[in-house]
């Protein structure tokens, strides 16, 4: 696997500004299909041969719905993005494989990508304007170098998970994009404290809420509506970690991933970290914005069969993500003729950190603790490895369990809930021995 | 929206085939020329991307079509209940029109029919 830096963002800049209208109408228009047409007549083939560099001689054998390894692995997909599965192209969301998440800082290039709208036309730093305004004593409206001049610049490896990451486990299943396992990711974000931001604008004694804007624009097409709007409760909000920040990985933000301003509330649902940030306001009632209300975002608040129907009103808001971990080496589906072999990976918990981690070669039967790093700051995700020595030849699982500091565990079965969130049941590989 | 989706159309295209069904041959084909001259077939089908002929097809790209690509709809396995469900949401919340109940109906058979709890495209294992 080659290894893709993050440094496509200006080329991506360049290709908006020389032919952005045609690419809207190919993959935005309301009937893309007659366009693509257009696009594809008598080259279908001969554009993935080009891609990949070359004919496919057997392409008559590959089967339906298998995407060339080659083609998996091609930064072109998304400019600047490499090797994610697109899970869906209008909108644009796309997940990482679990073994292309190994690195301890997710690069740029291997950060997922989740799309609630249309993606904004505007991205430019120079003109950004977010306001500050609701219950405040002093409402502002801040340049991205006022952001930089007036505040602490700070950065931190912070964790964002999407709310939805586990989805396609879910039996019966839950509707939504079927995220596997990687719609999460840690990369290193730099910008000013929501809670400075907030503190210089003076919240008032009756706020209760956040309640935040991006400048991306409804499915639909609808003016004004807005595609998703959620916020944080005011302790939350005040927390120092969350940051609004304008650089990823020391460099601009990817226009997937919010540019040229987005919030960063790491160890919440990733809906709470509003990407292409315009606006923050503060309310005295629990925001009821886009995506906040019905049973978007939240759970049942007592424990339910798989497949029950639950009412409404029994959905609860989702807060901290739940603990978890990933195997990120080695890939899933290896064979090795070694008997030794090091595992490892990252593991998170939300608001708390992570106290151990486990692993198991004998389907849970018996464990043994990993070798576990301590975050590099709060809301970092944790590296994770153990030496594992398979005895005999065979099929084994390698499993692993994440165990935050108040003593809460990743479970091996699902808390089904209807809309499938919060999926933190344990990571297994499969690795032959030969 | 116009500067984002420039660095799309190469990979839409070429995942729009990847999800075309390719019937088996034995026989490799080995020249661009040749894997050019299949691709009408899969153009067609690419029309509906990836949607299998039956009745409704052409009213669940038409409506659903609208706002998102069909990889929504074919990454899903739901019940009759639950594209119900989907498609209320759709109307309440999400700028869907009103449907008129014959083609309510055909959609909804459709959708339940090729995308039910057991056709899923991307389960996972547990």
């Amino acid at each position: 696997m080659t290894k893709k830096t993050d440094d496509k963002g200006t080329d991506l800049f360049e290709l908006y500004a020389k032919d952005p209208e045609h690419a809207d109408e190919v993959v935005f228009g309301r009937k893309p299909h007659k366009d693509r047409r257009g696009f594809l007549k008598g080259a279908g083939l001969a554009s993935m041969g080009a891609l990949i560099g070359t004919a496919i001689p057997f392409h008559r054998n590959m089967p339906a719905g298998f995407v060339p390894e080659a083609l998996a692995a091609n930064p072109m997909k998304i400019t600047g993005k490499d090797g994610l599965t697109i899970l869906n192209d209008r909108p644009v969301n796309a997940e990482t494989p679990a073994h292309l998440l190994n690195d301890a800082v997710t690069p740029t290039s291997r950060h997922f990508i989740r799309n609630n709208g249309v993606v904004p036309e505007n991205m430019e730093a120079d003109s950004w304007k977010l306001r500050l305004d609701g219950l405040v004593n002093n409402p502002m409206n801040l340049s991205i170098a006022d952001l930089k001049s007036k505040f602490e610049v700070v950065t931190e490896q912070l964790v964002i998970e999407c709310g939805g990451n586990g989805r396609a486990a879910f039996n019966p299943p839950a509707r939504g994009n079927q995220w596997t396992l990687g719609a999460v990711a840690c990369s290193e974000w730099t910008g000013v404290r929501l809670a400075d931001v907030l503190k210089a604008a003076g919240v008032k004694q009756n706020a209760i809420y956040t309640a935040h804007e991006g400048a991306d624009t409804h499915l639909s097409g609808k003016e004004g509506k807005l595609p998703i709007s959620r916020g944080v409760p005011i302790d939350k909000a005040m927390n120092p970690h969350n940051l609004i920040a304008f650089a990823m990985n020391g460099k601009e933000i990817h226009p997937m991933n919010g540019a040229p301003l987005r919030l960063v509330v790491p160890g919440w649902p990733g809906s709470c970290s509003q990407k292409w940030l315009k606006r923050i306001w503060l309310r005295d009632i629990v925001h009821d914005g886009p995506k906040m209300t019905g049973t978007a975002y939240r759970v049942p608040q007592h424990p339910v069969a798989a497949g029950e129907k639950v009412p409404k009103d029994d959905f609860g808001i989702i807060e901290a993500m739940p603990v978890k971990s990933l195997i990120t080496t080695p890939q899933t589906g290896m064979t090795v003729a070694d008997k030794s072999m090091t595992v490892g990976g990252h593991a998170w918990a939300g608001d708390n950190a992570v106290a151990q981690v486990d692993v198991s070669i004998d389907f849970g039967a018996t464990w043994m603790k990993a070798d576990l790093n301590s975050p590099h700051n709060p809301y970092a995700w944790q590296q994770w490895s153990a030496d594992l020595k398979f005895p005999i030849a065979g099929y084994y699982e390698v499993w692993a369990r994440a165990t935050d500091d108040k003593g809460v565990s990743q479970p091996f079965a699902i808390a089904w809930n209807p809309k499938g969130y919060l999926n933190n049941s344990m990571h297994r590989i499969s690795v032959r021995v030969s | 929206m116009k500067p984002v989706i420039r660095w799309l159309v190469l990979p839409a295209v070429a995942w729009m085939w990847i999800s075309v069904p390719h019937p088996a041959a034995a026989e490799p084909a080995g020249t661009i020329i040749q894997l050019a001259a299949e691709t009408n077939a899969a153009d067609e089908e690419d029309e509906y991307q990836g949607l299998p002929p039956g009745a409704g097809r052409d009213e669940t790209l038409g409506i659903c079509g609208a706002c998102h690509s069909m990889k929504l709809v074919t990454q899903q396995g739901l019940s009759r209940q639950s594209w119900t469900d989907v498609l209320e949401y759709m109307v309440d919340e999400q700028e869907m029109p009103e449907l008129e109940p014959e083609d309510h109906k055909l959609i909804t058979d459709y959708l339940t029919k090729f995308y039910g709890p057991d056709r899923r495209a991307r389960g996972m294992a547990k």
